[in-house]
């Protein structure tokens, strides 16, 4: 479903990512991890098409086609979803229309009707019981005075209402404590589907006792450095990343 | 050399004869500066060069005219700069002349309103209005550009509280000039909230001086929204007279094109214990022009002013512009006086946000535009009139600006 084939990139004339090969097949959950500044976000953001990131070799392919031809709105309807390490803040947007506006484009894109009101308004109720969130919540403008961990729950019913193919978490548990950790995992792994593929990006191994990955990959300096299953992650945490990163070296 | 003397002399002589009131004073008020050039301070970034030389025939009173209303509620119309009697519904007084006073214009546009104006409405709140008052000044182009002059006038007595909606709309297409005047007092205790709605024609100049006075706890809200008009400039002159008055200006705009919006203001404190509060929100796309001037005079004795002006413009293309002037003049050691400006693009990092959700970027735009004018918008207590204004930002979106 995802093939990224020796890639390399770089933000403003700096090398960041410098050859990251990873395949990630229908149904699977991969784990990236590794430091800070391993470049575990750049690569979430040049999958999603942020601008200013610079793909200097390598290519994505997604279902086969060029990823990175498209245009950022145009890979969310391919199926794409980007859970981001922090939600921006839209002061004036609120929180339903964003949500209303994402999902019309998204059913449009795939030859659906769009949702009424009425409609909407029941798959929202219904998916936002499920994650803790409130009417309150959703009455605000979007991701504004919301905390830390309001934010990524957030995050986590847009990828329940979008239903991406794809969906790429990152830092999902930074800013979370272990109650809100544990909802967060169960609307993830709810969602954990035979066609669906998810990459989750993360620092620690905590979030993948939760969400058990089928394969841990471990990036630093802009490669994957090692791959393996799931004991892999526990490994991690033990012996941290400086055994690994001296092995690999 | 004054601008654009001698033909207004020329139109001013034409119905001079008809006119109300002592009129000559006004127009040696007007003559002796004409149009101001850039060279005035108050005017350097707004040039009327171009205005000044079109030629424009006095308005003419149409009584046949239909307008278009927001609401059915209680009402003044204006067709031309004239009262239009049989679709007012609100007992109004008219103005009648000048007294005598013109020379103490300092805005030579206002003396050439006090000498030409044939009309104007006089709008006494005494006691609460439920209902918002809607004024429409409606100005027909015909086949020759009419320059509308009118005089109107809100007093808010003691106890009296209202809120007016002044439109400003063109009835067809073509080319005039509107330089009109609205004077607000507020009188002690008094509340008004004023809302203008400036809808006028693609080729309309306008030109509106609103010199407001509040008396001691009068509470005054005016909030301007500009979408029409090749070039226009709201002004208004605040005098805060009264202890404890309350003021606040608000504006929002939309431009595009070759359009120039241009909002002035000036508020002097002059009483002790008052607060101003001046945000004006702008989104400009094309070659358009905004400006964007705001003084504050705390005077002397005026000790405990809370005075804050924010001016802030969203640059939509590469040749929009926005000038922004503000000015803090501060003759009294204990007050709280701020100002802030900025101008900058659209927001990238929510753009990219919004379009990983599949958020088209035309659409994504738009839902930022709308959510940076909303803050004004959003304020506007009745519903017609919130949508009004949405669906002149729905317009503007839909344009390409």
């Amino acid at each position: 479903m995802l093939e990224i084939r020796d890639l390399h990139a770089s933000v403003e004339d700096q090398a960041i990512l410098n050859g990251v090969s990873l395949s990630v097949g229908p149904g699977e959950v991969h784990a990236v991890m590794g430091p800070n500044g391993s470049g575990k976000s750049t690569l979430s953001y040049v999958l999603s098409g942020r601008e200013g990131y610079e793909v200097d070799r390598g290519e994505v392919l997604y279902d086969g086609r060029d990823l990175l031809e498209l245009e950022p709105e145009e890979r969310a309807a391919a199926g794409l979803f980007l859970a981001f390490q922090y939600p921006v803040e839209i002061p004036g947007v609120g929180t339903m229309t964003f949500l209303r506006t994402a999902l019309n484009a998204l059913r449009r894109g795939r030859g659906e009707d769009e949702l009424d009101a009425m409609q909407f308004l029941r798959v929202v109720r219904q998916k936002a019981r499920a994650l803790g969130i409130g009417d309150d919540m959703l009455k605000r403008a979007l991701n504004v005075g919301f905390s830390g961990g309001e934010k990524k729950r957030n995050e986590m019913l847009q990828l329940a209402i979008l239903e991406p193919r794809l969906a790429i978490l990152d830092e999902t548990d930074s800013g979370l404590d272990i109650d809100a950790l544990k909802v967060v995992a169960e609307g993830v792994n709810a969602l954990r589907s035979p066609d669906r593929a998810m990459l989750i990006i993360t620092h620690y191994q905590r979030l993948l006792d939760h969400i058990v990955p089928d394969r841990v990959h471990v990036l630093a300096k802009g490669r994957i450095l090692r791959s393996g299953g799931s004991e892999l992650a526990r490994e991690l945490e033990a012996k941290g990343y400086a055994e690994i990163l001296s092995e690999a070296a | 050399m004054t601008l654009g003397v001698d033909s207004y002399r020329e139109a001013f002589e034409s119905i001079r004869a008809s006119l109300p009131g002592e009129r000559d004073a006004a127009f040696d008020a007007f003559a002796a500066k004409g149009f101001p050039t850039n060279r005035v301070e108050a005017w350097k970034y707004t040039s009327l060069r171009p205005l000044a030389r079109q030629r424009f025939r006095p308005a003419e009173p149409d009584m046949e005219a239909a307008v278009p209303l927001l609401g059915d509620g209680p009402r003044i119309v204006l067709v031309n700069g004239f009262l239009r009697e049989d679709l007012t519904t609100v007992p109004v007084g008219r103005w009648a002349g000048p007294n005598g006073r013109a020379d103490a214009e300092e805005e030579p546009l206002v003396a050439l309103n006090a000498a030409m104006a044939g009309d104007g409405y006089v709008l006494t709140i005494g006691d609460a209005w439920e209902k918002p008052i809607e004024i429409v000044h409606a100005t027909a182009p015909g086949r020759t550009g009419p320059v509308a002059q009118s005089r109107n006038r809100i007093v808010v007595g003691p106890g009296g509280e209202a809120h007016v909606v002044e439109r400003h709309v063109g009835l067809g297409s073509g080319a005039y000039f509107v330089n009109g005047v609205t004077g607000i007092e507020v009188a002690a205790g008094g509340r008004l909230r004023h809302t203008k709605l400036q809808e006028e024609g693609a080729d309309a100049h306008h030109l509106w001086f609103m010199p407001a006075r509040l008396g001691p706890d009068a509470v005054l809200e005016s909030t301007v929204f500009t979408f029409g008009a090749r070039l226009s400039r709201n002004q208004i002159e605040a005098d805060i007279l009264g202890e404890g008055a309350e003021l606040s200006l608000k504006g929002a705009y939309a431009v595009a094109g070759r359009q120039l919006a241009d909002h002035t203001s000036r508020i002097e404190h002059r009483a002790a214990g008052a607060t101003s509060r001046q945000v004006y929100k702008g989104a400009i796309g094309g070659q358009a022009r905004g400006v964007f001037q705001g003084h504050i005079i705390v005077a002397e004795g005026a000790q405990k002013t809370d005075g804050h002006q924010l001016n802030r413009a969203l640059l939509l293309s590469g040749r929009a512009e926005i000038d922004a002037k503000p000015v803090l003049e501060i003759y009294a050691d204990d007050v709280q006086c701020s100002h802030g400006a900025t101008a900058g693009d659209i927001d990238g990092d929510a753009l990219f946000y919004l379009r990983t959700r599949g958020i088209p970027a035309d659409t994504a735009r738009g839902l930022l535009v709308r959510a940076f004018l909303s803050e004004i918008s959003e304020e506007l207590p009745e519903d017609a009139l919130r949508r009004a204004v949405e669906e002149r930002i729905d317009a503007f979106l839909e344009a390409g600006a």
